[in-house]
């Protein structure tokens, strides 16, 4: 936008110049020419009143640096064949002056050189580019150097021809206009700018907030400050993001009441079952039970969120793998362990082992194992799960982070939020989980986590 | 045990007071049940009990409220029942006294479990085992509400569950030998899954948690064909 409102100015700015230096150039040069006439046709008729003994006198008494005067007894051959547009323009402005009955011819001629010399083209001027064309073309038909040569018929026959250069205005002469006009613009372009940045710079702001709402619905909402427009706006975000806030929570509240009556029901089947004649049925009504059991809570997990800001201390990297190792395989499940950490790390003990059971729990789950690795970077820790499995479609790769998300390929129940946790323990660490699918152990899951100074 | 031991159930819910009593009437427990707060007192005061199956939310006055004033009254066992999960509540609960927490929806056999888990050590020659906050042991401390190990060098242990369990069985019963089916015993209170692995495998991942896995162990020691000894005074800390 003000690339676009930039370009918008300038142009108007140079267009508006470009007109204005026109007219001026135009009206001076058609004030001067016709004072050139006038004074040219006013002399003429002096001369004529003059005794013609004495007119080389009087032409010597006249006779200014600026207009040579000289008489002659016939038109020096030069003729008046092709005349052009200034020229008869000229020509005609003077004999309006003498009125009728006096021949006139006028020539355009390059003025340094002796009078009577031949005439000059205006493919001749000397004048650069800039005069050439901005000044000579587009705004003022003669270029500098150039005189008109009139010659004038006395009443006796005798010629009197006067070279009276025109003048040349410097305002004219364009490029002596940028630095006023570049001036000009800075100023305009600067006042622009900074009601643009003072228009922006909030919305800017407002742009930022709407997307980072996306990742913190609990913000602290936007001040409100520029113009009235977007102070309106800003506050318009800010009911939004109450809103959203109210739902969310509406949301979750009912999930939590709806999850907490489900452990009831969850607890009255499980003893019931208990109660029932032992068989294959009693035992997979049982697993179902548990399976919804796992589900609720994992749920309830979720919408408890991550306890941020746990208490943080120091803990046994290798003990935590080693005892999430234990719990799994207390549970029948394959895991491996392989790497050392270098001394303790600080952070949430119980909230890291959950987010790294949680890694190892899908691999098991979709890959049929887990092998973990710890890695100990300068300033990071790194904890990757492998598992020999699948691994995810490159298309569901960032989906299976959303919660309630199950990747389709497998029916192992789950809520569909143990990636989601174990993604907001990384990141409420400084960290993340990252997946990466095709190293040589498998696909894997990693927790990378920078290591907080004590 | 000679006589059936006295449960009492009190949870709002009918049916799962209903099918609670009559689980644990199967399981050899003599069992009534409170629906709330005042019912409880009522029942107390009537007669005392061997131990309390109590749930958080209740009517009223709640199970927070109610394990402290069981516990101003008297030494009355506590197993907490809550159908909240969060870590939070069950270190409240076990620091106002409760012996034990379970969370629903619960397996019944594991409550069972937990039932003659407290019932055995509230009938030891301690009374005050029940309330043991903490050991304290050669520079480590376990402490029970946050089932947290904390190493000489202050630095957080993290420990599997089925470790913890057998720790737990060593700090009770420090400098005392153990043989390898009382541990078995005492660490599958419940019947063993068929995961379980050996006492012996255990026993060597909770030394490697206590750095006291050399040649010549001096913590955890081994006597040999009979079983272990934990071999260093334990302070409890109530």
């Amino acid at each position: 936008m003000t690339a676009v409102l930039l370009l918008g100015l300038v142009l108007a700015q140079l267009l508006s110049s470009g007109v204005d230096v026109l007219d001026r150039g135009r009206a001076f040069y058609r004030g001067t020419t016709l004072q050139v006439a006038e004074h040219v046709s006013d002399l003429a008729k002096m001369l004529d009143a003059v005794r013609p003994e004495d007119r080389a006198q009087v032409i010597g008494k006249l006779s200014e640096r600026a207009l040579s005067i000289s008489l002659s007894r016939g038109t020096d051959g030069a003729g008046s064949a092709s005349e052009r547009s200034y020229e008869r323009a000229f020509k005609a402005m003077v004999s309006r002056d003498l009125g009728p009955g006096w021949p006139v011819e006028v020539q355009l001629r390059r003025r340094p050189r002796p009078a009577g010399q031949e005439t000059a083209s205006f493919s001749d001027s000397p004048a650069n580019f800039l005069d050439r064309y901005l000044t000579l073309q587009l705004f003022y038909p003669i270029p500098r150097g150039f005189a008109f040569t009139t010659r004038i018929q006395l009443h006796d026959g005798n010629w009197v021809t006067f070279s009276a250069p025109l003048p040349y205005e410097h305002v004219t002469r364009f490029y002596v206009l940028l630095p006023k006009l570049a001036l000009m613009l800075a100023i305009v372009v600067a006042l622009m700018l900074i009601a643009i940045r003072w228009v922006t710079g909030p919305m800017k702001r407002m742009a930022q907030a709407a997307l980072a709402l996306g990742q913190d619905l609990d913000r602290p909402p936007l001040q409100e400050r520029g113009p009235a427009e977007v102070r309106a706006t800003t506050r318009a975000l800010n009911v939004m993001q109450l809103r959203l806030q109210d739902y969310v929570r509406d949301r979750s509240a009912m999930l939590a009441a709806l999850s907490h009556d489900l452990k009831t029901f969850i607890t009255r089947l499980r003893l019931r079952s208990e109660l029932l004649p032992e068989g294959n049925h009693r035992d997979r009504l049982i697993g179902d039970l548990d399976d919804m059991g796992a589900m609720v809570n994992e749920t309830l997990d979720y919408l408890r969120g991550v306890n941020s800001n746990g208490a943080r201390s120091l803990f046994d990297v290798m003990a935590l793998v080693e005892s999430v190792r234990t719990d799994a395989e207390d549970m029948g499940w394959s895991v491996a362990v392989a790497g050392t950490a270098q001394g303790p790390f600080l952070g949430n003990a119980q909230e890291l082992r959950r987010c790294l059971m949680n890694l190892v729990e899908n691999a098991v789950k979709y890959g049929g194992g887990a092998a973990i690795q710890v890695e100990e970077g300068a300033d990071a820790l790194t904890i990757s799960v492998f598992d020999p499995g699948p691994g995810i479609p490159p298309e569901e790769r960032e989906r299976v982070f959303e919660p309630f998300y199950r990747s389709g390929t497998a029916e192992l129940g789950g809520a569909g939020l143990g990636l989601n946790i174990a993604r907001s323990i990384a990141r409420a660490h400084g960290g993340d989980v990252v997946l990466q699918p095709d190293t040589p152990q498998g696909f894997c899951a990693a927790i990378r986590l920078p290591r907080l100074r004590a | 045990m000679p006589t059936r031991a006295h449960v009492l159930i009190v949870d709002d819910d009918v049916s799962i007071r209903a099918l609670l009593k009559e689980y644990l009437e199967q399981n050899g427990f003599r069992a009534s049940t409170a629906a709330d707060g005042q019912a409880l007192k009522a029942d107390l005061r009537k007669a005392p009990v061997d131990l309390i199956v109590l749930d958080l939310m209740l009517p009223g006055e709640d199970g927070f409220s109610l394990c402290r004033w069981i516990r101003s009254a008297g030494q009355t066992p506590i197993i907490m029942l809550t159908a909240r999960n969060a870590s939070d509540d069950r270190v409240q609960g076990l620091e106002l006294g409760a012996d034990d927490y379970v969370a629903k929806p619960f397996e019944p056999r594991e409550l069972v479990a937990r039932i003659r888990g407290v019932l055995r050590r509230s009938g030891t020659a301690d009374q005050r085992e029940n309330t043991v906050r903490s050991y304290a042991f050669a520079g480590w401390e376990l402490s029970l509400p946050q089932r947290q190990l904390l190493s000489p060098e202050r630095v957080l242990v993290p420990l599997a569950a089925s470790e913890f369990q057998l720790l737990v069985i060593f700090l009770e019963n420090p400098q005392r030998l153990l043989t390898r089916d009382q541990l078995i015993e005492r660490c599958h209170g419940r019947e063993a899954g068929p995961y379980d692995r050996s006492i012996d495998v255990r026993i060597s991942q909770l030394r490697q948690r206590l750095g006291d896995s050399g040649r010549e162990p001096s913590l955890i020691k081994t006597i040999r064909s009979a079983g272990y000894v934990l071999a260093t005074d334990v302070v409890r800390q109530y």
